[in-house]
């Protein structure tokens, strides 16, 4: 392609000829190739007819020649064809094979090229004659062309026609150069335009010629224009350029301290903020170098000074000017190269950037401030020692303002007296000690005041006159410490400088002052919960969790420091019954009587506590362990709790039960000491109250049994391990079983029949009586139900009714369906109920027993005589049968008091026509006595023990009866 | 000694003579002439494929010696340059003397003599062709021209004779209207029109005639014409041979399939029997 554009002529005049002349010579060639064929064709074919009437005019001499024959005319003949004619040759053929044959001569022209010659000559074909007269062949006349010549001529033609087209073509040529070289000439008017141009003639234009072609005029005319445009274009960019850089100019000295400076450092201009900023006149500045305008320049912390660089300076300076004043600017400093590349001059521009530099300032020291806050905040929310966190307040004060001395006070809300104090670069006794009463109104009614007021504007003061002296404090920012408009103290920065606290100094002391203010009240708020947490407010007595907690602590310094420990657990006899009997708040007032008394016992090696309800207990540490001083403690315990308390007027009469449990012998740990004094007073309880029990293990072991024990019985329900058992009761008119008391048994697979006395009061603390109860009517029901149909006779049974059952609601609904799923006739049936349970709650008793009466069934009131005995429940109760308790019937015989209160109930009973049974009766004698004062029933191993069901109904089936017939007394 | 010598002379004159006997007959070609009957180029188109396979078939050595027209065919005969031709000219009573021999004939239906003028002619009779310009292939043309002007001049109608050179060339002046009328066979007036589209008005036919006849010169032994013959016949059972034909057919538009069977002379009787009652300038 290269190649091809080095042979491209490089003037236009150049390129249009030799374009022209390829499009010439091309359809030049081929016209005349085109031409040159169909000429040769055209040319062929002619030859080719003529031959074709050549020959038939010579065959017509040949055939008249043949018939005589006559060879020589037919010879002439022949030579005649071929003169001047396009043969090369005419022949004779006869039949027989001879042949005249005549040459045509050599043609003196030269020969066409032997491709033409070719292609001649494969055009033309010999011409044949058959010599045919009559019907009769007498040979062939032949002509043979001569393509030779035939093809020179042609090729002459083509060469002569080729000559004058090639004259033509180069005339041509000659001519069409010399024509685009004269219209192309006007172009040079474009050369002289240019040199107009850059001769600084901007406003020339090129000359337009009028003989000059349309197009080359056009061409001017476009470059006229075009330039014309340009020149506006760039008129108006220039002007718009010019404009721009004034404003910016302009704008710039507006925001920008500007100046010029030499290499040398030495000032060459300077605009108006320079001059301004500067402080000095514009011909003073010009008589300085760059260094010498402020008194010091410093960039960031170290001094700085200019130095010639080639590159540009960037950065920013602190300048101290005339004034004293500091001020920032952001510099930067640009070196203007000549044409020889040296520095010609400096442009300094800087900008005031003072503002924003303290504004950073300020924002860096708030942040700091704000970290140191929430510092010291993450502190006052966790630090528990407030004298700690005192200092700290003081200490983050000083820093925040970046001050040495700080100082705070703070006074307790009752006392007034200073309680916290913290100093920072000053003393302890730098700070005021005593104050004056100026002040009362912030603090309440109290005289007692902490801070004083010194002056008119009721600013408080932390620090002495001579404290202030003596450090040379001049600027000082105290603040109250407050919470909830309560003052707590005061909080307080100090300089040795004359400064002028600003909002935010204030602000942040302040908030410092509020987050200590916040922290001491937390402080008093978790002593207060505290204090409640650890002490019974009824009482004020330290309550269990504190006991816990200090007998913890006592048996934990006992490893530094070896003594004993002694647990009094002191449950109060009775209190329930006052409670229950008297009200609460007589209970209440009982119980702080008791606190007040037991609080006597105490010294500094004790203490006492209320563990909850009605127990107490004090803990004794001794260095060395007395049982002699413990007994005599706790026997003063019981002594002081057996005295009458006076409640309302009342004498009121308590015990106490007291156990006791030592550290380490009878346990080594506070919740096994305190357990284990609780089982001596459960011992002591049980061993009749109103004294004091020492604890062994065997009492552990008990109650170990005791617990195992109720284990069991919670599962002997499910796993139907009660049994029932029936005591016959016997009518004393004739001797025959009157009736039944069902009594509950447990036969457990291992430990056999457990003793009621056992296991019934495990039933009525655990609830499981009410279960187990229900278990019994239905027992009772079905054992009825059994006999009914056996045709057994039936007496009545009767069920002890506990006082947890008579709580139950719906009691009677429950005893109602289950005698009408038995079918049962409900004066079959009968509940015992003791004293106690009848008292308990009487009203709601009444009711349920009246419901139970009124399906018919009876009722008892079992060992009636050692409780209340009280007449008025006889009335108020529908009681059909009085059982009078065994202990009475024991001694019957020989206590006559025990006869006379049985005859009594017996008369009683009748009087008020309740039926009696006597209980517990085992001898002949007993029964004899009975029968004389006229006792209804009896019950007792005299006539049988509590048997099995079974056994039971075979005694009845049996009719078995109690020979009640004894010898007449003698009666006078 | 000399004895000797003339042995082994004459034994070496001997044996270049066989040598060369063997040699000449080793190399014996034979012209095959066929009349032109369409232009030259579509006549060689037409025949070369033919003499090739001919040639190869047989073991005969066959040269295509084709004229431009019908008189350099019959020149060729004369001249005893071809000893084959396709041909109808060697019917005459003086070219029988010649000896040729007709051994084949191309499967075609005989064919008319027909004197035509183009369908749009105002030309409806022979009789109206007096004194025009009857147009003819060439003198030798047999049934174009002999057995159609035969009938003109037995008719006594009076026309200008022109000869054409071949057939295409007679089409040329009838269509161009040089002359008015043609003399031509029936087989190349279907063929013209298949080919070229022109339709024509027939005047005249003539009685029935086969077409050119496959022929031989006296010259040929029986051995080789039966070998050229067999493989003319055969080219339809051969899978090269029917292709040959097949194109054939398809380059000159032939109305049916060409292919060669046997003829002898009685299938050229009419012929004869033409030049028996044929005007003396005609045969």
């Amino acid at each position: 392609m290269n190649f091809f554009k080095s042979l491209m002529p490089r003037s236009l005049t150049s390129r249009i000829l030799a374009m022209l002349s390829i499009l010439i010579v091309v359809f030049l060639t081929t016209g005349l190739g085109l031409f040159y064929k169909n000429q040769m064709l055209q040319h062929i074919e002619e030859i080719q007819d003529s031959a074709n009437m050549l020959i038939e005019v010579a065959a017509q001499a040949v055939e008249e020649s043949v018939i005589i024959g006559d060879y020589d005319t037919i010879k002439r003949t022949l030579e005649k064809t071929l003169s001047r004619s396009p043969f090369k040759s005419a022949m004779f053929i006869d039949l027989s094979g001879g042949v005249i044959r005549l040459q045509a001569p050599k043609a003196p022209a030269g020969r066409a090229p032997a491709w033409i010659e070719s292609e001649v000559a494969a055009r033309l074909f010999d011409v044949n004659r058959p010599i045919t007269i009559g019907g009769k062949d007498y040979g062939v006349m032949r002509l043979s062309f001569n393509a030779e010549k035939i093809a020179a001529e042609l090729c002459t033609l083509v060469v002569q026609a080729t000559v004058l087209a090639v004259l033509f073509l180069l005339t041509s040529l000659l001519l069409m150069g010399f024509m685009i070289k004269r219209s192309l000439a006007h172009l040079d008017k474009l050369h002289s335009y240019e040199a107009e141009i850059a001769s600084g003639a901007v406003a020339a234009e090129a000359m337009l010629v009028a003989d000059a072609p349309v197009e080359i005029q056009e061409a001017i005319k476009a470059v006229n224009r075009t330039a014309a445009s340009m020149r506006n274009h760039f008129g108006q960019r220039i002007e718009s350029l010019m404009n721009t850089l004034v404003q910016h100019k302009n704008a710039l000295d507006e925001v920008s301290i500007v100046c010029e400076f030499s290499p040398s450092g030495r000032i060459t201009y300077v605009n108006e903020r320079f001059v301004s900023s500067a402080q000095r006149s514009r011909a003073e500045l010009l008589a300085l170098t760059i260094d010498e305008v402020w008194n010091g320049m410093y960039c960031a912390t170290q001094p700085w000074q200019w130095t010639p660089e080639r590159e540009v300076w960037n950065g920013e300076v602190r300048l101290s000017g005339r004034a004293g004043t500091d001020k920032w600017h952001q510099r930067t400093i640009i070196p203007i190269l000549d044409d020889r590349g040296g520095v010609e001059k400096y442009i300094c521009i800087d900008i005031d950037i003072t503002d924003r530099i303290e504004f950073e300032v300020a924002i860096l020291d708030n942040s700091r401030r704000q970290n140191l806050i929430a510092l010291f905040g993450q502190q006052a929310l966790t630090e528990e020692n407030v004298r700690a966190l005192g200092q700290l307040a003081a200490l983050t004060a000083a820093q925040g303002l970046k001050m040495s001395k700080a100082a705070l006070s703070v006074v307790d809300q009752v006392s007034h007296g200073v309680i916290l104090s913290a100093e920072i670069g000053l003393t302890h006794d730098d700070i005021r000690r005593s104050y004056a009463s100026q002040v009362s109104s912030r603090m309440g009614a109290s005289t007692e005041l902490a801070i004083i007021s010194d002056g008119a504007d009721d600013t408080y003061k932390l620090l002495t006159d001579d404290t202030v002296e003596t450090h040379g404090i001049r600027s000082t920012l105290e603040v109250d410490i407050s919470c909830r408009d309560v003052f707590k103290g005061v909080l307080g920065v100090y300089a040795t400088t004359d400064y002028v606290f600003t909002r935010e100094d204030v602000s942040y002391i302040q908030t410092l002052a509020n987050l200590l203010a916040a922290a001491l009240e937390r402080d008093d708020a978790k002593k207060k919960l505290t204090h409640l947490a650890e002490n019974d407010s009824l009482t004020t007595l330290p309550n269990r969790w504190f006991l816990n907690n200090y007998l913890h602590a006592a048996i934990s310094r006992t490893a530094s420091a070896p003594s004993a420990i002694s647990v009094i657990f002191i449950d109060l006899d009775r209190f329930k019954t006052v409670n229950d009997t008297m009200g609460h708040s007589v209970g209440d007032e009982l119980l702080i009587q008791a606190s007040r008394r037991l609080e006597e016992y105490i010294d500094e090696n004790s203490m006492v506590a209320r563990l909850g309800g009605d127990e107490f207990s004090i803990v004794v540490t001794h260095p060395v362990y007395s049982a002699s001083f413990i007994k005599s403690l706790a026997a003063h315990v019981v002594d002081a709790m057996e005295k009458p308390f006076n409640l309302r007027g009342q004498d009121i009469f308590v015990s106490a039960s007291v156990g006791i449990a030592n550290y380490p012998f009878d346990g080594d740990d506070a919740g096994v000491i305190l357990k284990n004094a609780d089982t001596a007073m459960y011992h002591a309880k049980k061993s009749g109250r109103n004294n004091f029990k020492f604890y062994n293990a065997e009492m552990n072991e008990s109650a170990v049994k005791r617990l195992q024990t109720e284990t069991l019985l919670r599962g002997a329900l499910e796993r139907d391990e009660f049994i029932l058992h029936f005591q016959p009761k016997v009518s004393l008119a004739d001797g025959s079983i009157s009736g039944l008391e069902a009594l509950l048994r447990w036969n457990h697979p291992s430990l056999g029949l457990v003793s009621p006395a056992d296991f019934i009061p495990m039933l009525e603390e655990t609830g499981l009586i009410i279960p187990v109860g229900e278990w019994v009517i239905r027992k009772v029901c079905e054992t009825l139900k059994s006999w009914e149909d056996s045709h057994i006779r039936l007496v009545p049974i009767a069920i002890n009714l506990s006082a947890r059952q008579l709580q139950v609601k719906g009691l009677a609904n429950i005893v109602k369906h289950i005698l009408e799923e038995y079918g049962i006739n409900p004066t079959l049936l009968e509940f015992e109920l003791t004293e106690s349970v009848l008292m308990i709650e009487p009203e709601s008793a009444v009711e349920i027993l009246r419901d139970i009466k009124s399906y018919g069934i009876g009722l008892s009131v079992d060992d009636f005589g050692t409780g209340y005995s009280s007449l008025a429940y006889l009335k108020r109760f529908p009681i059909d049968i009085l059982k009078i308790d065994r202990m009475f019937i024991k001694d019957i015989m020989s206590n006559h008091e025990d006869e006379a209160i049985t005859r009594a109930v017996i008369v009683l009973a009748h009087e008020l026509d309740l039926k009696v049974i006597a209980e517990g009766v085992e001898t002949f004698e007993q029964l004899e006595l009975l029968v004389k004062h006229g006792c209804d029933q009896i019950q007792g191993y005299l006539f049988s023990r509590p048997v099995p069901r079974d056994e039971c109904a075979a005694m009845i089936k049996s009719s078995r009866t109690l020979d009640i017939k004894f010898a007449e007394p003698d009666v006078a | 000694m000399t004895l000797r010598l003339t042995c082994k002379a004459f034994i070496i004159a001997l044996s270049f003579g066989l040598s060369n006997v063997a040699s000449a007959e080793d190399v014996k070609v034979y012209n095959f002439s066929p009349v032109n009957q369409y232009n030259l180029n579509l006549s060689a188109s037409f025949w070369n494929p033919i003499i090739r396979y001919v040639s190869d078939k047989s073991g005969v050595n066959l040269t295509l010696k084709l004229g431009r027209t019908s008189s350099d065919t019959t020149s060729y005969v004369l001249a005893q340059e071809v000893d084959f031709a396709f041909t109808n000219h060697l019917f005459s009573p003086e070219r029988d003397k010649m000896g040729w021999k007709v051994f084949g004939r191309r499967d075609a239906p005989p064919l008319e003599g027909q004197i035509v003028v183009p369908a749009d002619s105002p030309i409806h009779s022979l009789a109206e062709l007096e004194g025009q310009e009857v147009v003819y292939p060439g003198p030798e043309a047999f049934i174009a021209y002999k057995v159609t002007s035969a009938e003109l001049v037995k008719k006594g109608i009076n026309t200008s004779t022109v000869f054409a050179g071949n057939m295409d060339g007679a089409f040329s002046q009838l269509i161009s209207g040089k002359a008015q009328a043609m003399g031509v066979n029936s087989q190349l007036v279907s063929g013209y029109t298949e080919r070229e589209g022109k339709s024509f008005r027939v005047l005249w036919n003539s009685s029935l005639f086969n077409d050119l006849a496959l022929m031989a010169s006296p010259r040929v032994s029986q051995k080789e014409l039966t070998a050229v013959a067999d493989a003319f016949f055969n080219m339809q059972y051969d899978s090269e041979g029917s292709k040959i034909l097949h194109d054939a057919t398809e380059l000159v538009h032939a109305p049916e399939p060409i292919k060669f069977i046997p003829a002898t002379e009685a299938d050229y009787a009419s012929y004869r029997d033409f030049y028996n009652s044929a005007p003396a300038n005609h045969k």
